[in-house]
């Protein structure tokens, strides 16, 4: 049950570049992943089991341009929607998500 | 101590400041500016170590990074390092190095016997030669690793200090070489904030090494007014001793600068500064001023001590003032190595001969050698050297039409020779970075392509050789990268008049001489031109094939002076041109970090935060024995003196169950929900339903993933209409935080709730026990509502507890009557203190992990992690009675998954030994019968285990297949790697062993 601390950050581990809505450029590692943004149900409190289905499960997996939802974990916290090239990882755009958009960063 | 190889003048070293050094335990000296390579071979040391497989005699071949002989053991004890370039070694007082690989002595070295039994050691010999018999083989592996690997590693942890920097810039610049230096001054003209790195003691790269004529001085003294303009202005920082060895995505470049190796030991300990920095540099534009690298060539006994590249022979005449021989052979396919006999002569080498297998050669370069009486022999080459152990001679022949040519060789005695294959250039950060390159075939080699990231290349790296197109690259370049950043940039920046004789470029692909002697591609790992036809034959045809077959290229100088070599071979046994065989993937580091400096000041007690409760030093101070319970230390037990673990827990829980405990539980994830929609959001959140906002009364609630998967539980009360406070598992709190507040910023932003995370600013302590309730009644006052004596289980209030303003919830996770006490971070310590001390007249005890651990399993709780494994859904926890019909909530769909609904799933159930002595331990395996076997046989395994005081035997949880339907069956309990094949009985049960009724919670 109980477990030793995980490994602190070594090496290098800053690769790239993610721009907050709220914070503005930062190192990747302050943020966690957490979804496909395919993966986000339309309207969740009626979607369907078959909806919830294709939308967890059956998603595309393609190359090139891909939306994901990002958190800035170590930071901010705020949540937003990353397009991201998979292949060259290039970040087209970064767009706030949640009840109160932010004023754009200049 | 004479240095009998040392010039009487020239070169950057102090002949009046004299470093003593050991080398295999000989005393030596040298001088400061010396590398260690130059300083031995100005002692005429040329044997420095024994190679990889074979064993065979080695001396120093090249003078910088790419050195693959001279391996050296440095230092001693703790700060020992295996495997250090004596090339890039600064010599200073007091060095101790060994060499490497060789037994009983480098001189007399037993192993040898490699090279005669090489044969049995041809490419891919490890899955050939020694295969039979099979029960053999860990003895041959132990003994071929024994006998290959280079230096030994330090055993002992490093004593030394490492740090990690970073650092945002306009123009990152790597190499302070021609280009570098005039890319640097065009953009630090423009403005720009600039780094520029190299991994010299000094800059001017190769200028260090050439007698050239740069703007009517020496280049030594143009780089080093350069460097000093450069290194006074606001906006550049200069790095030297800085490697530039990895090229990230988005510009990010990774520096190791080493800032106290070149130090003796007196002088690191007087100016205390770590020995190296890591440095991550997020740079706008970078440029790539990395320069070439000569390459050998290939020929039978190429690796004898006294083999040198020609570039590297004349750098150490010219930089340091070292003849690296008395008598000396050039062996060229470029014009680049005349200047080597030039400089080599004027040092006074005896230079015999100059060897090119091109027919035509420069007339101007002719004129030279003539004027010196060096003779030429162009359209020849060497067959091979001689000598035993060190160089004595070379044989020469002639080439025509790029065929070896029969008849006698002519036999030239020396015992130095220089030889280049041509410069490849360094592309290696250019294709770390994703740039493309090409094979570019008027230069014979490869040079950069596109760039995939934002960066230039100037100078030798593009196959620029001629100086001062160099130094006109560089400072385009320099000017490109600021108007990049939007600098306004002045050029055209006065041209420099510069000067460098034999320049000429085009490379000739020399094919290996025909000897039946070794004839080496990749010295560090001993692979010759038969590895590599062997690995054709045998059917690898892809570069990337070959290399791990053969392991060209795979030592600690990754095949910087073999790739190339390697290649051409491929190619021309795949009889293609080398364009179309492609490069070996270019992987970070260029040359080896120590891991120490990756490692930065994360080490030890720094490796991750580490959070403490508010109580933790009264419980240090008494003593108590911590865990980790996630990023928390938690006291798991408050031991007695003389007391052993198990007996410290047994009386934490006795105590519990008969008389009062109190336990720190301030970890717990803590979270405020405010809002007019907490309701609404409470209900989509956990499975349970919440039919209305009822103050002072509080639910166990059980929350799961969206795939149905049980995420984490944890009481729920309710403070007041719209006001509600959640607590969660200490390991979960993380993973909750986020799931809550992915559900109200991004799929419920319509919903009016705040979620704040109160994890800090609460302290937590639990009072559990049946003689707490009159107890507490002296302690605890309730402000907003009835008296404490008729506070409810599963019901909170407000008020005091000894006197200080509390949340007071009763909740419980022993099976006791129990009371958890929430206030202010900065009050728990106060608080654990008055409880301790108003114990008078009732034995109030401390209690930890441990024994709170053995509670909830005698009552058949779940923990995160044990039983909710991130694999179980509710059903299989006994929660199903707790899930709502009517609403959504999040994880209904996915728990409908026909998966999660099939009766043959594993179910949390109770295990009690049937020999009461014997343990159940977690993480074995459950069986159905005593004789089964294989993993097939598994039909589940215990979650958590412990000694029940209560019981006075053995109980455990566990997840069994159709649990719910074996209680009271007979299973076995598998436990391999403790027990062996011994299988020991176990009864099924229901998965609460105390008090069922939960008759003493109330």
């Amino acid at each position: 049950m109980n477990v030793a601390p995980a490994p602190g950050r070594t090496g290098i581990d800053t690769m790239q570049l993610i721009p907050c809505p709220w914070c503005g450029p930062r190192a990747h590692i302050e943020f966690r992943y957490h979804c496909d943004a395919q993966a986000l149900p339309r309207d969740w409190l009626r979607e369907t089991a078959v909806e919830f289905e294709s939308r967890t499960w059956l998603r595309d997996n393609h190359i090139g341009e891909h939306d994901e939802i990002w958190q800035h974990a170590d930071g901010c916290r705020g949540w937003l929607v990353l397009s991201r090239n998979n292949l060259t990882h290039v970040v087209a755009k970064s767009l706030p998500m949640g009840p109160v958009a932010p004023a754009p960063v200049p | 101590m004479t240095q009998p190889f040392r010039t009487s003048s020239g070169g950057v070293v102090d002949r009046d400041s004299v470093y003593r050094f050991t080398f295999d335990g000989r005393d030596f000296a040298g001088m400061r500016g010396d590398t260690l390579a130059s300083a031995l071979l100005a002692n005429g040391v040329r044997l420095v170590g024994r190679s990889f497989k074979y064993h065979r005699p080695r001396g120093i071949f090249s003078i910088g990074a790419d050195e693959p002989n001279g391996l050296l053991q440095l230092g001693q004890g703790p700060y020992t390092e295996p495997n250090t370039r004596a090339t890039q070694t600064e010599l200073y007082d007091d060095l101790i190095a060994s060499s490497q690989n060789h037994w009983p002595a480098l001189r007399f070295d037993l192993l040898a016997i490699n090279d005669w039994l090489s044969p049995l050691l041809a490419a891919g010999f490890y899955y050939k030669t020694f295969m039979w018999p099979a029960a053999f083989w860990p003895g041959y592996e132990r003994l071929i690793r024994r006998a290959a690997g280079l230096g030994r590693a330090p055993t002992a942890p490093d004593p030394d200090q490492y740090e990690q920097r970073f650092a945002n810039c306009d123009v990152l610049i790597v190499g302070a070489g021609p280009a570098g230096l005039t890319a640097a001054e065009a953009a630090a003209h423009a403005g720009a904030d600039i780094i520029l790195v190299d991994d010299h003691a000094r800059a001017g790269g190769w200028l260090c090494r050439e007698r050239a004529q740069v703007g009517g001085m020496g280049g030594m003294d143009w780089a080093l007014n350069n460097y000093t303009a450069l290194s006074k202005r606001d906006n550049v920082r200069v790095l030297l001793r800085t490697t530039a060895f990895g090229y990230y995505d988005h510009n990010l470049v990774a520096l190791v600068e080493r800032l106290s190796d070149h130090l003796s030991p007196v002088q690191r300990a007087s100016i205390r500064q770590p020995r190296q920095r890591l440095w991550r540099v997020r740079a706008r534009q970078v440029i790539l001023a990395t320069g070439a690298q000569e390459q050998p060539l290939i020929f039978g006994n190429n690796d004898l001590p006294g083999i040198m590249l020609a570039g590297a022979a004349r750098g150490y005449v010219n930089e340091y003032g070292v003849r690296p021989g008395r008598v000396a052979v050039v062996i060229t396919n470029n014009d680049s190595a005349y200047r080597s006999a030039l400089d080599l002569h004027n040092a006074g080498v005896s230079v015999v001969a100059v060897v090119d297998p091109r027919s035509e050669v420069d007339p101007e370069l002719r004129a030279a050698l003539e004027h010196r009486r060096i003779r030429h022999l162009p359209g020849s080459g060497v067959v091979q050297a001689l000598g035993r152990g060190l160089l004595q001679a070379v044989e020469i022949n002639a080439i025509k039409d790029g065929q070896w040519q029969s008849g006698n060789p002519e036999k030239i005695r020396c015992d130095l020779l220089c030889v280049s294959g041509g410069w490849t250039p360094n592309l290696h950060l250019h294709a770390q970075s994703g740039g493309k390159n090409h094979y570019d075939a008027p230069l014979g080699g490869f040079v950069p392509g596109l760039p995939k990231q934002a960066n230039l290349c100037a100078g030798a790296i593009n196959g620029t050789w001629d100086l001062p197109a160099c130094l006109f690259e560089g400072a385009r370049a320099g000017a490109a990268a600021a108007t990049n950043c939007n600098y306004t940039t002045v050029l055209p920046m006065p041209a420099l008049d510069a000067r460098l004789a034999g320049t000429s470029s085009k490379l000739l692909s020399v094919p290996p001489s025909p000897s039946r002697h070794k004839r080496f591609v990749d010295l560090q790992n001993d692979v010759t031109v038969d590895d590599i036809q062997l690995a054709h034959r045998e059917g690898y045809r892809s570069v990337e094939h070959v290399k791990r077959y053969t392991t060209l290229g795979m030592g600690t100088d990754q095949g910087k002076t073999s790739n190339p070599g390697g290649l051409a071979l491929l190619a021309n046994e795949r009889q293609q041109p080398i364009a179309s065989v492609g490069t070996t993937t270019f992987r970070p580091p260029f040359t080896p970090v120590t891991l120490g400096t990756l490692a930065g000041e994360s080490r030890d007690g720094r490796l991750a935060p580490l959070r403490r409760t508010p109580m933790h030093t009264l419980h240090e101070k008494a003593g108590a024995a911590f865990d980790y319970n996630g990023l928390w230390l938690r006291p798991a037990r408050f031991p007695r003196a003389g007391e052993k673990p198990a007996d410290t827990i047994m009386r934490e829980c006795r105590a519990v169950r008969g008389a009062i405990g109190i336990a720190d539980v301030s970890s717990l994830g803590k979270f405020e929900i405010r809002g007019p929609d907490c309701l609404e959001f409470l209900n989509r959140v956990f499975i349970n339903s919440f039919s209305a906002e009822i103050p002072g009364r509080i639910r166990y609630g059980v929350m799961l993933r969206e795939d149905g998967i049980v995420l984490d539980d944890g009481a729920v009360a309710c403070l007041a209409p719209g006001h509600w406070f959640l607590t969660c598992s200490t390991s979960h709190a993380g993973e909750v935080q986020e799931h809550l507040e992915y559900l109200l910023d991004v799929l419920w932003p319509d919903l009016n709730v705040h979620l704040v995370t109160v994890t800090e600013q609460w302290a937590a302590v639990a009072v559990a026990g049946p003689r707490a309730r009159r107890w507490l009644q002296r302690l605890v006052s309730i402000t907003d509502g009835p008296a404490f004596s008729e506070l409810a289980h599963m019901h909170c209030a407000t008020g005091t507890v000894a006197g200080l303003p509390a949340r007071i919830l009763r909740v419980s996770y022993s099976g006791e009557y129990a009371c958890e006490f929430y206030l202010r971070s900065g009050t728990g310590a106060d608080l654990w203190a008055r409880l301790l001390a108003e114990s008078s007249g009732e034995a109030v005890t401390p209690y930890g992990l441990d024994a709170m651990d053995v509670l909830r399993i005698e009552k058949g709780y779940i923990a995160a992690g044990a039983e909710a494994d991130g694999r179980t859904c509710p059903g299989d926890l006994g929660l199903d009675r707790l899930l709502k019909k009517a609403r959504r909530f999040i994880g209904e769909h996915g728990l409908r998954r026909p998966a999660l609904q099939r009766d043959h799933r594993l179910q949390m159930v109770g295990l009690l030994s049937v020999d009461e002595k014997r343990p159940l331990r977690e993480g074995a395996q459950i069986v159905a019968t005593k004789e089964a076997k294989g993993f097939g046989a598994v039909i589940g395994h215990i979650t958590s285990a412990a000694y029940s005081p209560a019981l006075c035997r053995h109980m455990a949880l566990a997840l069994l297949q159709r649990g719910r339907t074996r209680h009271g069956e007979t299973v076995y309990i598998a436990d391999p790697l403790r027990d062996g094949r011994k299988r020991h009985a176990a009864t099924v049960t229901e998965p609460a062993f105390f008090d069922p009724a939960n008759e003493r919670l109330k």
